[in-house]
């Protein structure tokens, strides 16, 4: 996952070009004002007194100047940047992306746009992780990172972005919020809560039986024991748990959008957590998605590249679990739609 | 932002700086710039002490106490900034309006003591780089004072130090940013520079010199032109005995103003530069000959004569001033020089200001030196004396230390101005025609029709002047080594018929006498040639052996002008070059060492074929070296060094813990994807790892090939 950018003077081989836009001129620091005001007055006091020295003088200073103003640019034109980026983030959580700087300039700091962190230094060449933390949730196909440098007088700013395409995108997920699983209405779930759906679709007991040495005790039947006077142990029969269907529709102002996508991926989280088969439904640039989620990795994933549109039908058997922009409702809707998408 | 808003932000405490080479680089820097200004003999021993050992422990001071908060030294400080500057004004106060010029140096001691008591504080790196920005006013101040090369050596320090600052300063600015982290602590290492800053420090300021010689080659000069003051000094006034007499030291025995003709009015013998011409009559038999020594600097953005007096009366072998009668000019500094009605060419009233600041480097006559005509004269006394032809004396002997300033005014003339001024008589005044026609009756017939014959044919002066030139350029040379002028002999007669040689004051009496016997106003003018000029100081400095003599030639409706075929004056209305490099050349070649011929026949042969071959040579030798080396290395490493050549190409170079397969994984899934790569990288290890000659040569071939077919597969873009 290492991509170079260097101006499109070298392709990193067969992965997507990275380009990199020209250095621009980015600040002047107070000293170089202070610099260019006591040239311009020894100008005129040399005029005006003829003194030679003061226009020796002047032209190390203008020298001085006019290189501060021009080596970082070249110096950036010739810095190259490699980075390499993990494939999941989570908006607010920090990520370490490991960046490679060679050539052109000695001194630079740099800092990856579009995200929460400041300026990091680096003597060049230099190679090491740059902490960043997404602040909005989805795709990165781009790594956009800008190095700026007023090497080596320090006295004039210059920035190069680099454009860095990521062969294999970060995907940011939205950071989740605190959720249980919220259970719809209907089909006699009324009332319980995920951890109920759980106790009612786990193991259940078909027989009890004499205690065998080496039974856990977690299996004892204390009431059958008390009955029978001997130690009586659980024979178990298993049930499938019913799927849970997360439904997000992002369909809304964007800070209702990233409330509703954080809400979502605490559900699913939830619903993980809870050991329920869940399986996310949600539009896509591609299209409508619909598909097993097995981990709060994929949760991210999914959400990362959710966004507003149709949603697919759920599965027959899922209990669907709404998420809404513009407000979850849960019940009698949900019902009919996926009884609808059953049709 | 609010202005307080603002002003606290600006005045927040900035982190403390915490590096020693940075601290040190500005220091050096501020004493350079303190030292220079110290140098031009600004304050007296507290200012000394305070300005050289105090700003040292200043800065030791700063840096040991970088992490206190210091309010009680920041009042302190204050304080001592009111004091300096109560001390300068009580300085000043009293000064008049004129004496601008006087503030300079108890402004020079107030910088002083403001950088010594900023010293004190200076923890953080905005407080340094404020330090190295009031070293260049320092220096600044120091460049306004100086009138010497010595300068020099201070602003190089400088010019070093202060590059060396902003490049330490920037490497400190970036260094204390979070790093780029190592592993697992992004951000949380202190970033330590892998290299020290001597190469960028070097670099940096082997291009500032670089561009900054450039630039001093285009930049212009500096002028005098729009001054508000002009530096005048008399370090110690002494009267000149006699009201309005010339005086001239440097002539011993020969000095007008001598008692007794054997020593000089102050009691010296004759100087080593002394001019005869400076006196009031100048004898062309014989020419004494002023050595080297620097007489003046004058402060002028071109060059001219540095007119000093004239002569209008001939007799064939010496020149007298016949008008001894002087005008006292009185008043306040700048006197106003007005000249005699007749001396007025109408060209002077809508000439453009030319300014020039003289220094008296060595006491010699107490005439005011300076372009043609004067009109205002900055001079630290009370009166001086207008002769009627127009020169200036001062009433005091101009020592050692001396300084002046001439404002002088005359018409932008050029060749087509001239020839355009009237041939005939009728433009000139009587006064000017009758004094300044005058030939002695023993002027050689021979003289006068080489005069009318080489006049012959010319419509305008400046022709018949130019015809003249011509002619002795032609016929005749320059030359010190001629022998004494025979008694009864002419000397202009001698030096156009029988030597045809001569020096200065004969080739300009001769032109002169020739105009006179055409009936065209001209004098003797004597004073300095131009000198050379320094481009560093941007003074002409003007030597004893300068000392020169020329004629001047009256143009109806301009005025006087002078003519000299052995000077190269311009005009004043000719272009000159502006620049601020003009003669720097020559000046580096005129005051560098001087080397024997064959020296620089062998330095070139050094240069132009030694060098190349030897180069040739050593590059040679290396080339064959390192082949050798790498032939000796065992396959593998050679192979693995291809390897990573191919991939640091490629943007990609190995880590020092990657194996040659790790390392082309890395590459086939980055940078080179090319799946051969590992099978270049197997033989490798194969190779390195295995049985020796566990590996059949083939093998090699076979990986070597495979590694430059992947690499033409993926050339380096």
């Amino acid at each position: 996952m290492i991509t170079v950018a260097d101006g499109g003077a070298r392709s990193p081989g067969a992965l997507p070009r990275a380009t990199a836009a020209w250095p621009r001129p980015a600040s002047v620091s107070r000293p170089t004002v202070a610099l260019a005001a006591v040239a311009l007055a020894l100008f005129g006091i040399a005029r005006t007194t003829g003194s030679g020295w003061l226009i020796v003088l002047l032209t190390m200073v203008a020298a001085t100047v006019a290189l501060a103003f021009v080596l970082p640019a070249f110096g950036l034109a010739r810095t190259t940047v490699g980075a390499t980026a993990p494939r999941d983030g989570t908006v607010g959580r920090e990520l370490e992306v490991r960046v490679a700087l060679a050539g052109g300039s000695r001194a630079v700091k740099l800092r990856a746009v579009g995200f929460d962190g400041g300026w990091v230094g680096a003597i060049v060449p230099a190679e090491g992780l740059l902490a960043i933390t997404p602040a909005r949730r989805g795709v990165v196909d781009v790594l956009v990172i800008d190095v700026r440098s007023a090497a080596p007088l320090g006295l004039v700013w210059w920035t190069r972005r680099y454009s860095l395409a990521l062969p294999a995108a970060l995907e940011v997920g939205p950071h989740p919020t605190e959720a249980d699983v919220p259970l719809p209405t209907g089909d006699g779930l009324e009332g319980r809560d995920g951890r109920r759906l759980v106790a009612a679709a786990s193991d259940s007991v078909r027989s009890t039986r004499d205690y065998l040495p080496g039974d856990p005790i977690k299996l004892v039947h204390w009431a059958a024991t008390a009955r029978f006077g001997e130690v009586m142990v659980k024979e178990l029969e298993s049930v499938a748990s019913p799927a849970v269907a997360v439904a997000v529709e992002l369909d809304g102002p964007d800070h209702l959008v990233e409330r509703a996508a954080s809400r979502a991926a605490g559900v699913a989280n939830a619903a993980l957590r809870l050991g329920l088969p869940l399986v996310m439904l949600t539009a896509e640039a591609r299209g409508p998605r619909s598909g097993p989620v097995g981990s709060p990795r994929e949760v991210g994933r999914r959400l990362a590249r959710a966004v507003a549109g149709p949603l697919p039908a759920a599965p027959r058997s899922a209990v669907v679990i709404s998420v809404r922009a513009r407000g979850e409702r849960e019940g009698r809707e949900d019902r009919e739609r996926r009884e609808g998408h059953g049709r | 932002m609010t202005v307080l808003a603002a002003v606290k932000r600006a005045n927040a405490k900035a982190p403390p700086e915490s590096s020693v080479a940075l601290r040190v680089a500005v220091l050096v820097a501020v004493e350079a710039a303190t030292l220079a200004t110290l140098a031009q003999g600004v304050g007296g021993v507290g200012v000394r002490v305070a300005a050289t050992v105090g700003i040292a422990v200043g800065f030791a001071y700063s840096h040991w106490a970088r992490f206190r908060e210091g309010y009680a030294l920041k009042a302190a400080l204050a304080v001592g900034v009111l004091l300096a500057f109560a001390n300068f004004l009580s300085a000043v106060t009293g000064l008049s309006a004129g004496a601008i010029n006087e503030v300079q140096i108890p402004l020079a001691e107030l910088f002083l003591w403001v950088q010594f008591l900023h010293s004190i504080d200076v923890p953080a790196r905005r407080d340094l780089l404020f330090s190295l920005v009031s070293s260049l006013v320092l220096m600044a101040v120091a460049g306004v004072l100086s009138t010497s090369t010595a300068l020099g050596g201070y602003l190089a320090v400088w010019a070093l130090a202060a590059v060396a600052s902003l490049v330490l300063a920037y490497r400190s600015e970036v260094s204390a940013l979070p790093a780029l982290g190592r592993s697992g602590t992004p951000g949380a290492v202190t970033m330590r520079p892998r290299s020290g800053a001597l190469r960028p420090v070097v670099a940096a300021a082997a291009l500032v010199a670089v561009v900054a010689t450039v630039v001093f080659l285009v930049v212009p000069a500096a002028g005098a032109g729009k001054a508000v003051a002009f530096p005048a000094r008399l370090p110690h006034r002494v009267g000149v005995p006699g009201v309005g007499g010339l005086a001239n030291p440097s002539l011993g025995g020969a000095d007008p103003q001598s008692p007794d003709g054997r020593t000089s009015s102050r009691g010296t013998g004759a100087s080593s530069f002394g001019y005869f011409g400076f006196s009031n009559q100048l004898d062309t038999s014989a020419r004494g000959r002023p050595d080297d020594t620097l007489v003046l600097k004058v402060k002028a953005s071109r060059p001219d004569f540095w007119r000093g007096q004239t002569f209008d009366t001939w007799d064939g072998r010496t020149w007298t001033q016949s008008d001894q009668r002087v005008r006292a000019i009185t008043g306040e500094s700048p006197l106003q020089i007005v000249a005699p009605p007749d001396e007025q060419g109408v060209g002077a009233a809508n000439g453009a200001d030319f300014v020039q600041t003289v220094y008296v480097e060595a006491g010699g006559p107490n005439l005011v030196f300076a372009a043609y005509a004067p009109a205002q004269l900055h001079i630290a006394d009370s009166a001086v004396f207008e002769m009627t032809d127009g020169t200036i004396r001062t009433g005091a002997y101009l020592d050692q230390g001396a300084v002046y300033t001439v404002v002088s005014r005359r018409p932008a003339v050029t060749e087509d101005l001239l020839r355009a001024a009237e041939h005939d008589a009728s433009g000139t005044p009587a006064s000017i025609a009758q004094r300044y026609t005058q030939l002695p009756a023993s002027t050689p017939a021979r003289v006068r029709e080489l005069a009318a014959t080489l006049a012959a044919g010319s419509t305008s002066r400046y022709d018949v002047v130019r015809a003249y030139e011509a002619w002795m350029r032609d016929n005749t040379s320059y030359t010190l080594d001629i022998p004494k002028l025979p008694a009864g002999d002419d000397a202009v007669d001698r030096y156009l018929f029988v030597d045809r040689q001569g020096f200065c004051e004969q080739i300009a009496s001769a032109l002169v006498v020739m105009l006179r016997s055409q009936g065209i106003p001209a004098r003797l003018a004597v004073g300095y040639a131009p000198g050379q000029r320094n481009p560093f100081t941007g003074m002409f400095e003007v030597r004893a052996s300068d000392a020169h003599s020329w004629a001047e030639v009256w143009f109806p409706g301009i005025g006087w002008q002078p003519f000299d075929p052995t000077a190269q004056v311009p005009l004043a209305g000719d272009p000159y070059s502006s620049a601020a490099g003009t003669g720097l050349a020559r000046y580096l070649r005129a005051h560098l060492p001087s080397v024997p011929a064959g020296v620089v026949r062998a330095g070139a042969v050094a240069v132009g074929v030694l060098v190349p071959l030897l180069t040739l040579g050593w590059l040679v030798l290396l080339a064959l070296r390192r082949a050798r080396e790498r032939r000796r290395r065992p396959w593998p490493d050679r192979m693995l060094e291809r390897l990573e050549r191919a991939g640091t190409a490629r943007g990609r170079s190995r880590r020092h813990w990657e194996s040659a397969r790790r390392y082309a994984d890395v590459l086939r899934v980055s940078v080179f994807p090319d799946e051969r790569l590992r099978a270049v990288a197997d033989v490798i290890e194969a190779a390195t790892y295995g049985p020796p000659g566990g590996m059949a040569p083939d093998d090699h071939a076979m990986a070597e090939r495979l590694l430059a077919d992947a690499e033409a597969a993926h050339p380096v873009r």
